[in-house]
């Protein structure tokens, strides 16, 4: 995803919390993802104002984390893209 | 007789059809209304058993067993099929110190052979295979135990009870109180088997939880989104934990230890 580019959510999805994690469903595929912490986080932050590049840093601050995990959140958010959750 | 739901009337003409059944049927103390009521026959006929359920034919068979494994199966159909509104899981259920326990896990992880140890260990166990979920509570289902050979070797009190066969016996027959009702989960137990190695008892995150327990389960009449939120729901006031079931003393004492730092769940 182009690092200006950003995502947002999509439309349509049920999101069920539990204490470490997401459980989603997505109607339209018919199908449950199961959404660790980190998951969680980078979809909560794909609200369609946030650039896909400032993500890492974002990622970076809320775990207390010594150097942005760029490739963690890149694979991460092609994951996400890739099943449809965010666009 | 009843069986969550349903009440169930049973009608035969063959004694030893009729021990057959009162030896496979539930008599457990059940706290649910109510709101069907099934009745079953079998009539004895050359060579066999013409079955009935509410007066329509339902099957002939040869045998007062393969007569009363027939009516069971279409028994517990029936009651099962009274609560559609529910996400079934394959679990054993229990209570200790108030706090209900729900062991999850595919068929021969072991959740049989725990939940009779928990009988002699001062556990309330409400069931050994299928637990059903809505609105946050579990709802035991009220089968009695088919208890296979190797958990006879595991569990010496019965060993006496098993001599005479295939055992099938509940906590009533046992000699502890047998009581079936809805309540919230304190700790969700993910079974894995390890036979004649050791037990390990660890954490295990609620996503995670959550996938294998809809791998155990099948969805409400309400559809997918429903058993999401029944599944979540049980472990929303529940903690989380795999275990790896090698021997029983061991899984019993991390049962116990877990449930003793859980706080109770109100009702």
């Amino acid at each position: 995803m182009d690092t200006d580019a950003c995502p947002q959510v999509s439309e349509g999805i049920e999101i069920n919390k539990v204490a470490d994690g997401y459980i989603v469903y997505q109607p339209d595929r018919d199908r449950v993802h199961y959404l660790n912490h980190t998951a969680v986080l980078v979809l909560e932050l794909c609200n369609g104002r946030t650039r896909a590049g400032d993500l890492p840093e974002l990622v970076k601050s809320a775990y207390d984390l010594s150097a942005p995990p760029t490739a963690e959140v890149a694979e991460c958010l092609a994951k996400l893209l890739a099943e449809g959750l965010v666009h | 007789m009843r069986l969550l739901a349903c009440r169930v009337e049973i009608d035969v003409d063959c004694e030893r059809l009729a021990a057959w059944l009162d030896a496979m049927l539930s008599r457990a103390t059940q706290r649910y209304p109510v709101s069907r009521v099934h009745h079953f026959a079998a009539r004895r006929e050359d060579g066999g058993y013409r079955l009935f359920e509410d007066g329509a034919p339902a099957g002939f068979e040869r045998s007062p067993e393969s007569a009363g494994y027939a009516l069971t199966a279409r028994i517990h159909k029936a009651a099962l099929s009274a609560l559609p509104e529910f996400t079934k899981v394959h679990a054993g259920c229990a209570t200790w110190q108030g706090r209900r326990l729900l062991a999850v896990g595919p068929p021969r992880a072991g959740k049989t052979t725990l939940m009779t140890r928990l009988v002699f260990e001062g556990f309330a166990v409400h069931g050994d295979e299928l637990v059903l979920l809505r609105d946050g509570a579990a709802l035991p289902y009220p089968r009695r135990f088919g208890v296979r050979e190797p958990t006879v070797g595991l569990i010496p009190q019965l060993a006496a009870r098993a001599a005479a066969g295939p055992l099938v016996t509940d906590p009533a027959a046992l000699g502890f109180d047998w009581v079936v009702e809805p309540a919230p989960v304190a700790a969700v137990f993910y079974l894995e088997p390890n036979h004649g190695g050791g037990t390990l008892l660890t954490p295990c995150p609620k996503h995670l939880m959550a996938h294998r327990i809809m791998a155990q389960s099948t969805g409400p009449s309400a559809g997918k989104p429903q058993w999401i939120r029944d599944v979540c729901a049980i472990l929303d006031s529940a903690s989380s934990h795999t275990l790896v079931v090698g021997g029983l003393d061991e899984a019993v004492a991390g049962i116990k230890d877990v449930l003793q730092r859980t706080p109770r769940v109100a009702a």
